[in-house]
């Protein structure tokens, strides 16, 4: 009966006066201190993670109009893709993914040559340490586009730079695959892998040598690794006065460069391989 | 009795219950931390509980803060804590004595009080937006750095550096209505050393990317820009010295024309050699919170385009945004163009410039998908040294990334993308893990350990471990320890280890100073052939930045 009655009380009271909104806030609750401090109305305090665009960053600092507008409804949905607020200065090239590269804290790029693997060109070597415009030059666009990730689109300036040396590359007829032979970490000091058959380099007492060490003269145009050059220079290290005294018991022995390696190819199971005591000491 | 001293005296019998009721319950001896914002905690108990202004709070679980303002039930408290955190209460004041208070007044008199109250004028209290409010409540900002980078590689002819400033005003109010956007940079090398690819004889070098003067009224009406323009909204627009202007619609959307000069591409020297003009849409609609489609950002351009680096074009560009439920959201950027060297009547045939889809789905709360897709089908000629002219740049390239919060503190993400040059049908792919902890130190740490598979023209793999530390708005140090193998790039493989480090200080309210390094050294290779010491690089930069 008492329940009866407290039915009846509540059925019978008047209808509660509606809540009054807060001026310039519609449809929400008016739970004041979920947002607001009793020290002022600004700064406003309201935890952001909760609406599934956690504030970080700078975006902590950014005023709730500087997203929301001039909307009254901040429960009103706001696009959260970083183009909405930022312009595009990359006209549109990665997207509307900014994070990806750009730091929230700073806005300043995050994208170095760690990043980069992410893309297809790994920065290798001295790739790594190079400023990004010796690559990417449009400043305008602020593009990152790049024409090939083939060495020779870049490199060919230095392939042409061999020009009149004793390694003409375009004379000695090397290919434009860079990589075949040069290390992403130093164009000199490279390692000619075809050189083996005519003449071991990847190891033996001549491994570690480089090309200009054995050519000082300048090539003909020869098929790389036919062992046809004839212009390695065995005579710049190994003294004709030294090679004639040990080679006295060789039949045909002549102290001229083109006869060294008719002999001394150094190539596992067939070249000749001198005693260790008449090795030159590099 | 009548019905209303029976009703009466129910209400009564009712109050009585809940009032021993209430007495009956022990007041709750832990307090805990109803939510919780970078700096501040919200408290659900007050000074009723015996809380006070400066009274230090130790969480039961990790952190502490401060007290700062309390109420008869609520307070807050400055430090570092989670929603849901609890702690011990101090040990209530004690009862105050019960005082006799006044015999309430008459009806009549309360009567008369409550509509004296009922009827009395009062100023609200309202939210003013500040004068010279900005582009959408914008209310505009500055930015500011100098800075100094240095590139080193060992036995090489020497380090490269170099010295600059960089300054961007975004939106600043002029008075009237008007805003000012500014972005340039200006740079010194210091110190460059042959080959020099970029820019060989301006060891000086000016940009500006924007000097503009806008008017954009969020309530809508006319909209226009005018000096260095980057576009506001139109897609793909390149920047030009001219004009935009457009009518703006009360909600975002604007429609409207630009035109002008357009810089050079490298130097962003000024030049009425190359120029553009055209026309955009912008629209842009928020649908009902509940509703499937949430948000719906479209724009378009078609456009003339006179540039240094493409030559004359006539281009379309569409961009369409949306965001689906909570769940998806998703992007189509579509270009496409056609030569007009001979004038308009003898269109090149249209090419696809572009397609570009971006999209982010978070199927369940603890699970979020993000992938992209590029095709770059237009050709772009670089200027690679003086007089050396390549063409290429097409490319496609995908990526996908999958993210799950297994635990509180524990994120697994798988990492995957292609790269495909169409020019030399070169190809890269990569795969693989990343394991995160992502709340050590009381949501100050996050350490990350990762491995890549990589595949295509330059195979091989990396890994990293990776440690974030920092201190929300004061300190952030980042330190990262990585290793790769690299194949087919060389004669032999290639094994490097690398070490990168950024710290990021706030110096003050305006001030922060930021410092990265990163070095590498290669592990093999390298002895048998060359100096050992033709395998390290060492690469530094320091930037005091100010935002005002």
């Amino acid at each position: 009966m008492s329940a009866l009655l407290v039915a009846l009380a509540v059925a019978a009271a008047p209808p509660p006066a509606p809540r009054m909104q807060p001026p310039g806030h519609i449809v929400v609750e008016t739970r004041c201190e979920a947002c607001h401090s009793p020290a002022g109305w600004t700064p406003v305090a309201f935890d952001h993670s909760k609406t599934g665009f956690p504030l970080e960053g700078r975006h902590v600092f950014a005023s709730c109009r500087a997203c929301h507008g001039s909307s009254t409804d901040f429960r009103a949905p706001v696009p959260t893709s970083c183009g909405a607020c930022h312009p595009d200065v990359h006209t549109g090239e990665f997207g509307n993914r900014c994070a990806s590269c750009h730091d929230p804290s700073s806005w300043a790029t995050q994208f170095g040559p760690d990043a980069h693997r992410f893309t297809n060109f790994p920065l290798t070597g001295r790739h790594a340490a190079i400023p990004c415009e010796e690559c990417h030059q449009n400043q305008r666009d602020k593009r990152f586009t790049r024409a090939a990730a083939d060495c020779f689109a870049c490199h060919q300036p230095d392939y042409l730079r061999t020009a009149g040396t004793s390694i003409d590359h375009a004379r000695a007829g090397f290919g434009t695959d860079c990589k075949s032979c040069h290390f992403p970490t130093r164009f000199k000091g490279a390692r000619f892998a075809g050189h083996d058959a005519c003449f071991q380099l990847s190891g033996g007492p001549h491994a570690g040598i480089s090309c200009f060490d054995c050519h000082t003269s300048l090539t003909s145009f020869i098929a790389p690794g036919t062992c046809m050059t004839n212009t390695a220079d065995c005579m710049r290290c190994h003294a004709c006065a030294h090679e004639t005294q040990t080679h006295a018991r060789v039949g045909g022995f002549q102290c001229t460069n083109r006869k060294c390696y008719e002999c001394h190819t150094f190539t596992a199971g067939t070249g000749l391989r001198p005693p260790a005591t008449t090795r030159v000491k590099r | 009795m009548s019905a209303a001293a029976r009703i009466a005296g129910a209400l009564l019998v009712a109050g009585l219950v809940a009032g021993a009721g209430a007495r009956g319950e022990a007041r709750p001896r832990v307090g805990s931390v109803l939510y919780a914002t970078t700096t501040r905690l919200y408290l659900d108990v007050g000074s009723r509980e015996g809380l006070a202004p400066g009274q230090a709070i130790r969480f039961q679980r990790a952190g502490s803060c401060r007290v700062e303002q309390v109420s008869e039930t609520r307070a807050t408290c400055l430090g570092s804590g989670r929603a849901g955190d609890t702690f011990a209460l101090p040990e209530p004041p004690p009862p105050r004595p019960v005082t006799r208070l006044p015999t309430p007044a008459s009806p009549a008199v309360l009567e008369q009080r409550r509509s004296v109250l009922a009827s009395a004028a009062y100023p609200p209290v309202d939210y003013h937006e500040t004068a010279g409010g900005g582009v959408e409540g914008r209310r505009g900002s500055i930015d500011a750095g100098i800075r100094h980078t240095t590139w080193w590689v060992s036995g090489g002819p020497g380090a490269w550096n170099q010295e600059r400033a960089d300054a961007g005003i975004r939106g600043a109010s002029l008075g009237a209505g008007f805003t000012l956007d500014l972005d340039l940079s200006a740079r010194r090398w210091s110190r460059r050393s042959d080959p020099i690819t970029f820019r060989p004889d301006d060891p000086t070098q000016l940009y500006v990317w924007e000097a503009s003067i806008s008017h954009r009224n969020g309530d809508g009406g006319p909209a226009f820009s005018i000096g260095r323009v980057r576009p506001y909204r139109v897609p793909g627009q390149v920047i030009l010295d001219g004009a935009q202007a457009g009518w703006r619609l009360e909600g975002g959307s604007e429609a409207g024309v630009f035109g002008g000069a357009v810089p050079n591409s490298v130097t962003l020297a000024p030049s009425f050699d190359h120029g553009t003009l055209g026309a955009y849409w912008i629209g842009q609609r928020v649908f009902e919170t509940d509703s499937t489609l949430r948000f719906l950002r479209h724009e378009a351009r078609i456009a003339f385009v006179n540039t240094d680096d493409l030559g004359k074009r006539l281009e379309g560009e569409a961009l369409v945004e949306a965001r689906i439920t909570r769940r998806l959201d998703a992007a189509v950027n579509v270009r496409i163009g056609a030569g007009v060297a001979h004038g308009f009547s003898s269109l090149d045939t249209i090419r696809l410039d572009a397609v570009r889809v971006d999209a982010t789905a978070r199927p369940l709360d603890s699970l979020s998908l993000s992938g992209s897709f590029r095709h770059e089908g237009g050709s772009v000629p670089e200027l690679d040294g003086p007089g050396h002219l390549l063409l290429g740049g097409e490319a496609r390239h995908a990526d996908l990334s999958a993210a799950w919060e297994a635990m509180e503190s524990l994120r697994i993400s798988v990492l995957s993308g292609l790269s495909t040059d169409l020019v030399t049908q070169k190809t890269r792919r990569w795969i693989g893990p990343e394991v995160a902890l992502t709340h050590l130190l009381a949501d100050r740490g996050v350490v990350s350990l990762g491995y890549i598979e990589e595949d295509g023209w330059a195979p091989g793999r990396s890994a990293w471990l990776q440690i974030l530390a920092r201190s929300q708005g004061v300190l952030q140090v980042l330190a990262r320890l990585s290793w790769f193998q690299t194949s087919q790039i060389a004669p032999g493989n290639l094994d490097e280890l690398g070490v990168s480090t950024s710290i990021q200080a706030q110096l003050g309210p305006h001030v922060a100073f930021r410092l990265s390094t990163m070095a590498r050294t290669v592990l093999n290779g390298q002895t048998s052939l060359f100096s050992a010491a033709t395998g390290q690089i060492f690469v530094a930069d320091a930037e005091l930045a100010g935002t005002f």
